[in-house]
C-alpha cells in the first residue's frame, strides 16, 4: 500500500515535470517549422522539414542584438549600484546607532510593501523632468535602491557578531576598510542573493522599459518580444518562437549551471 | 556637513559615506514618487500642467465601471493564483525532499520556468494557447474534448492567466518550501511516527506549523507578484477580450500612457495601494491568530 502510494506520487510529479516541458518542446519545435508546417492541422510536434532560417530572420526583423546589449547594460548597472549602495544601507541601519534611525528603518519597511508598478507615473514624470526618456539611468534609477534589498541586507548584517567589526577597530582600521575588507568578503552568499535578486527582476522587467523609451533601438529584450506579439494578427510565429528560443535557451543553461548559488540566494531572502 | 552630524549625533564621519547615497537614490526614486503620485492625484494634466482639482479624479473612478472591473478582476487573479500555488508547491516540495538523482532532475524541471523572462514565457503561452494552431487545443483534440479559446475567449482567459502564472512561478514557491524543509529535524518526524502518527497528523501537526514562516513568505509573496501583475496581460491579451482580463496595474498603465490622464491615473494607483495595504495588514493579523503552540 505504502509502495504503491509512493509510486502514484512519483507518477503525478513525472507528470507535472512533463506539463512543465512541453511549452519549451513546442517553443523549439515551432521555431524550426515551415510557414506552411505552422498552418496545418493536426499541428506536429517534430518538424517535418525543420529549417534554421527562422533564428536569422527572427533575430533581424527588430534589431535584437541592440536590445541584447541594453538588458545586459540594464541588469549590470542596476546590480553595480543596487549591489553597492543597498549593502552599504543596510549595513549602517543594522550595526551603527544614530538619531533616526528606526524611522529611516520603518521608511524602508513600507517602501517595501509598495509595488513598483504602482508608481509608473510618478517615476515617468520624475524621468521626464530630469531628461532620462530614452537614456539608460532612466532605466537603471527607478528602485535601483529599494526597501526590499536594503531589508535583506540589513536582516543579514544583524547576523554578524558585533566583535568582528569592535576587532577591527581596535586595530586601526578604517570604517571603510571594515566594511570592504571584513564585512563584505563574509557577507558573499547574503550578496550574492542580492545580486540574484537584482538581475532576475531586471531580466523580468517590462514595465519601465517600456515607458522610458520611444525608439526602439532602447528597448530591451522583454519589450522587443512584446512588440513582436503585440499585434496579434500577423504574428510569425516560426521567427517569434526562433527569437526566444535564442533568448531562453542561454538563460536556462546558465540557471542550471548557477542553480546552487541561486537557490540559496532565493532561500536567503525568506530570511526574516 | 558638520551640522548634519551634529544634528544626527553621528561620531564617525565616515558612517555619512554608507547612508547618503542609497538613502538619497531611495529618496529620489521611490519615496518622492509615492509623495508625488498623492499630489498628482487631485490634479488634472491638461496641455502640459497640472491644475488642482480635488477629490473629482476620486469621484470619477469610483463611478467607472472599467475601474471595478480591473479591482474584481485583480482579487479573482490574486485569490486564483495563491490558492493552487501554495498548494501545488507545497506539495511538489514534499513529494521531492528526498536524495537522490531522479528526484534532483525533477527539482531542477521544476525550476526551469522562472528562468525564462515573464515576456518570452507569454509569448511561448500566446503560440502553445493559440486557439486555431496551438498544442493545447491539440491535445484537447486528441483526449476527445472539445477545442477551448483560452486567452481569446471571454470565459476562459483569467484561469488561463492563472494557469500561466502558475506554471511559471510554482518553482520558484518549490525552493522556497524545500528551504524551510530542511530546516526541520528529521527526528521529530521519526518520534512522532514511533508514537503512532499517520502522515496527515505529522504533516498537520508538524511540518505545517515549523512551515509557517515559508507559508507566510509565499502568501505575502504572491499577494505582491499578483497585483503588480503587468507583461502577462500586455503580450497576452491587452485587457481583452472586452475587459474580461483588465487588471488593475495594466488599466493604470492604459489610462496614463494611452490617454496621458495621469491625474486619474494616480488616483487609481493609490486606491490600489491602499487595497493592498489592507490585504497585508488582514494577511498579518490572519497568521498571527493561526500561531498555536510551541512545538520546539
Amino acid at each position: 500500500m505504502k509502495k504503491f502510494k509512493l509510486i502514484a506520487i512519483n507518477l503525478i510529479l513525472i507528470i507535472g515535470a512533463i506539463l512543465i516541458l512541453l511549452p519549451f518542446v513546442w517553443m523549439v519545435s515551432t521555431a524550426l517549422k515551415t510557414e506552411a508546417e505552422i498552418g496545418m492541422w493536426p499541428p506536429t510536434i517534430i518538424p517535418k522539414e525543420p529549417i534554421l532560417s527562422n533564428f536569422i530572420n527572427g533575430w533581424t526583423t527588430l534589431p535584437f542584438t541592440r536590445f541584447f546589449i541594453n538588458t545586459v547594460i540594464y541588469c549590470i548597472g542596476a546590480v553595480a549600484i543596487g549591489g553597492l549602495f543597498m549593502p552599504m544601507v543596510g549595513y549602517t541601519l543594522a550595526k551603527f546607532k544614530f538619531k533616526g534611525r528606526s524611522w529611516t528603518f520603518l521608511i524602508v519597511i513600507i517602501t517595501m510593501m509598495i509595488p513598483a508598478q504602482v508608481l509608473i507615473i510618478p517615476e515617468f514624470l520624475l524621468i521626464k523632468n530630469l531628461g532620462l526618456v530614452n537614456n539608460y539611468f532612466g532605466y537603471i534609477l527607478p528602485e535601483v535602491v529599494n526597501g526590499f534589498g536594503i531589508f535583506l541586507m540589513r536582516q543579514f548584517f544583524m547576523t554578524i557578531p558585533d566583535e568582528i567589526i569592535e576587532a577591527a577597530r581596535i586595530d586601526g582600521s578604517s570604517e571603510i576598510r571594515i566594511f570592504f575588507k571584513i564585512i563584505l568578503p563574509v557577507s558573499r552568499p547574503a550578496i550574492t542573493a542580492l545580486i540574484i535578486f537584482i538581475i532576475l527582476y531586471r531580466w523580468n522587467d517590462m514595465i519601465w522599459p517600456l515607458i522610458n523609451t520611444t525608439s526602439n533601438t532602447m528597448y530591451t529584450l522583454p519589450v522587443g518580444i512584446a512588440s513582436f506579439t503585440g499585434v496579434q494578427y500577423g504574428i510569425v510565429w516560426n521567427n517569434l518562437m526562433a527569437v526566444s528560443t535564442i533568448i531562453a535557451i542561454p538563460m536556462i543553461i546558465l540557471f542550471v549551471i548557477f542553480q546552487r548559488y541561486i537557490i540559496s540566494g532565493i532561500t536567503l531572502t525568506q530570511l526574516k | 556637513m558638520g551640522l548634519i552630524l551634529k544634528i544626527m549625533k553621528i561620531k564617525r564621519v565616515n558612517l555619512l559615506y554608507f547612508l547618503i547615497p542609497g538613502l538619497i537614490l531611495l529618496l529620489l526614486f521611490v519615496i518622492v514618487p509615492i509623495l508625488y503620485s498623492f499630489y498628482i492625484s487631485f490634479t488634472e494634466f491638461k496641455s502640459g500642467s497640472f491644475i488642482f482639482n480635488g477629490f473629482d479624479n476620486y469621484i470619477k473612478l469610483l463611478k467607472n465601471k472599467v475601474f471595478w472591473i480591473s479591482i474584481g478582476n485583480t482579487f479573482y487573479y490574486t485569490v486564483g493564483v495563491i490558492v493552487p500555488s501554495v498548494t501545488i508547491s507545497l506539495f511538489i516540495a514534499i513529494s521531492l525532499n528526498r536524495k537522490g538523482w531522479g528526484y534532483t532532475t525533477l527539482r531542477t524541471i521544476y525550476f526551469l520556468p522562472v528562468a525564462v523572462s515573464e515576456a518570452v514565457a507569454a509569448a511561448i503561452w500566446v503560440s502553445v494557447l493559440n486557439p486555431e494552431v496551438g498544442m493545447a487545443n491539440y491535445f484537447l483534440e486528441i483526449l476527445h474534448l472539445p477545442k477551448i479559446g483560452w486567452y481569446a475567449d471571454y470565459n476562459w482567459v483569467m484561469p488561463t492567466l492563472i494557469m500561466v502564472t502558475l506554471w511559471k512561478n510554482v518553482g520558484y514557491y518549490m525552493i522556497i518550501f524545500l528551504a524551510g524543509l530542511q530546516t526541520i529535524p528529521p527526528y521529530y518526524e521519526e518520534a512522532a511516527k514511533i508514537d503512532g502518527a499517520n502522515n496527515w497528523h505529522i504533516f498537520r501537526n508538524i511540518t505545517l506549523p515549523l512551515l509557517k514562516p515559508s507559508l507566510f513568505f509565499v502568501y505575502i509573496t504572491s499577494i505582491l507578484f499578483s497585483f503588480k501583475v503587468f507583461t502577462w496581460i500586455y503580450v497576452m491579451t491587452q485587457g481583452g477580450p472586452g475587459y474580461s482580463s483588465m487588471l488593475t496595474v495594466f488599466y493604470i498603465y492604459r489610462e496614463g500612457f494611452k490617454k496621458f490622464q495621469f491625474g486619474y491615473a494616480s488616483a487609481t494607483s493609490v486606491v490600489l495601494f491602499l487595497i493592498l495595504l489592507v490585504f497585508i495588514i488582514i494577511q498579518l493579523k490572519y497568521f498571527k491568530m493561526f500561531e498555536t503552540k510551541d512545538y520546539r
